[in-house]
């Protein structure tokens, strides 16, 4: 057994029950959509419910690499590993990637289920049309947010136990990390200005006009359903960034 | 060779350890000994590369410890920690997947000297038995440096018994430096090579064990009573 299998297969483990309570909760949501339709008299909610847990899944690879980590910082010694620190995150994520597909499957045949073929939706027809052509286009998205949502949870994690290192700020670290957050978000905000960032976030625009059409007949207008590669390009180097500064962060900072 | 120099580990106003310096060799056991809270802990984890210096350095075999060190050390936790989904034999499997040195025939003669049921669930165990199988994976590593933070503590007679056998029976004496933090000296005195007492940060002395009690007349117990 390879290194990254033997840890895969162990994080696979320490997920497992976050995977089952996460299907239970699906399952529950969805028995109490069912209870609101039979009580409000109101077909369209199971199909409304089953969308709402497609969206959430965008929080689900974050929350399931959590809760692995904690239970790894009840002592950390999983850092007693001669190997490298990208190896032991990622392993963490590709059982976290596991579970996440796992999870979507059955939340998308909950959407085809409920949704498709739901004959009355009201006010939500569009969703319907959406949802049926694009569903793969939407779980992909939710995949690439996901891990985008991922890194930078590994980053703030990763920085809230080096700074246990520093007595004067180990009582005060979630301000600390707040601090970090809005530095990081004003200095984003203020590089997205500069004209040379910005010209290269709209390179390479792909129009999807499948998806803009469907989205016409209702609030999201036409220009959101635009792609730019130069914006994709950034967040693939500001993921590969963060997840590297993590790495850095783990092996040189974090003590047991 | 392990070796400390000029190394201190502060946390906040804390000293954990005041500029220590000293050197370990190749193929002798050693006891680290000390009340708690003395700097044990803090030197084998150094040792490890799981806490850094605040200042001085911590090479091994003339290299700078840091992470990577972990393919050379076999540590052993003072923490009862464990993954309660894992069985005993998880444990081993995962284990051995993470180093090149592991020793699977090793680690059956060691699961079967220990009495470890391999099927069983780690959070099934007694303490006694996850510190028997901390042991074993320990053990069945070939490394050149062997870490033992405070392998004893909190375990009944028999289990110690037991991890002193197993010490006995699997260490390579020859080739390996082991390094065994404790402040229950009884069980592990006829195994010492030297005793290094530490106290409050400050290593206060390092004695060869065999002129301790041929020149001196002492026994370890009785030379930390006139130390400490």
């Amino acid at each position: 057994m390879t290194a990254f299998k033997g840890l895969y297969i162990k994080d696979l483990k320490l997920s497992f029950n976050g995977f089952i309570i996460g299907l239970f909760l699906i399952f529950f949501a969805m028995i109490a959509s069912f209870a609101l339709k039979e009580y409000f008299v109101e077909p369209s909610i199971p199909a409304i419910v089953s969308f709402i847990i497609i969206v959430l899944h965008v929080f689900y690879l974050p929350a399931n690499l959590f809760t692995s980590l904690q239970v790894e910082a009840q002592s950390q010694l999983w850092l007693h590993n001669p190997n490298r620190g990208w190896k032991l995150f990622l392993a963490k994520i590709a059982a976290g990637i596991t579970y996440f597909v796992a999870s979507l499957i059955v939340s998308i045949i909950l959407v085809k289920v409920f949704i498709v073929r739901t004959e009355y939706l009201g006010e939500f027809a569009g969703l319907s049309e959406m949802l049926g052509d694009n569903l793969l286009m939407i779980a992909g998205g939710m995949f690439l947010s996901s891990i985008y949502l991922t890194v930078w949870l590994l980053f703030y994690w990763t920085l809230y136990h080096a700074l246990k290192r520093i007595p004067f700020l180990n009582q005060i670290r979630w301000f600390v990390l707040l601090v970090v957050w809005l530095s990081i978000t004003i200095i984003g905000n203020l590089i997205k200005k500069i004209p040379v960032v910005k010209n290269l976030q709209e390179l390479g625009t792909v129009n999807l006009y499948h998806f803009a059409t469907i989205f016409r007949g209702n609030t999201v207008s036409p220009e959101t359903a635009e792609l730019h590669l130069g914006s994709i390009l950034i967040s693939i180097l500001i993921t590969v960034g963060v997840f590297l500064t993590s790495v850095w962060i783990l092996e040189r900072k974090v003590e047991v | 060779m392990i070796s400390f120099e000029h190394v201190t580990k502060k946390y906040g106003r804390e000293t954990a350890l005041n500029d220590v310096s000293f050197t370990l060799e190749k193929g002798k056991i050693y006891g680290f000994l000390g009340p708690n809270g003395s700097g044990k802990s803090t030197s084998l984890k150094m040792m490890a590369g799981l806490v850094f210096p605040t200042s001085g350095t911590v090479s091994v075999n003339g290299k700078k410890v840091d992470r990577k060190i972990a393919a050379e050390i076999a540590y052993l936790s003072e923490l009862d920690f464990y993954y309660s989904a894992f069985t005993v034999q998880d444990m081993i499997n995962f284990s051995a997947s993470q180093v090149s040195d592991f020793d699977w025939k090793k680690a059956e003669e060691l699961v079967a000297f220990m009495q470890l049921d391999p099927n069983k669930k780690l959070k099934q165990l007694s303490k006694g038995n996850r510190a028997r199988l901390k042991l074993v994976v320990t053990l069945a590593r070939n490394t050149p440096i062997l870490l033992l933070d405070e392998p004893f503590s909190g375990l009944d007679p028999m289990v110690r018994e037991s991890i002193v056998k197993g010490l006995l029976s699997y260490i390579d004496f020859a080739n390996q430096t082991v390094v065994i933090a404790t402040h229950e000296i009884d069980e592990i005195e006829t195994l010492l090579d030297e005793v290094i007492a530490i106290q409050n940060g400050d290593i206060w002395a390092i004695e060869n064990v065999e002129e301790l009690r041929e020149t001196k007349g002492l026994s370890v117990i009785e030379w930390m009573k006139q130390i400490f």
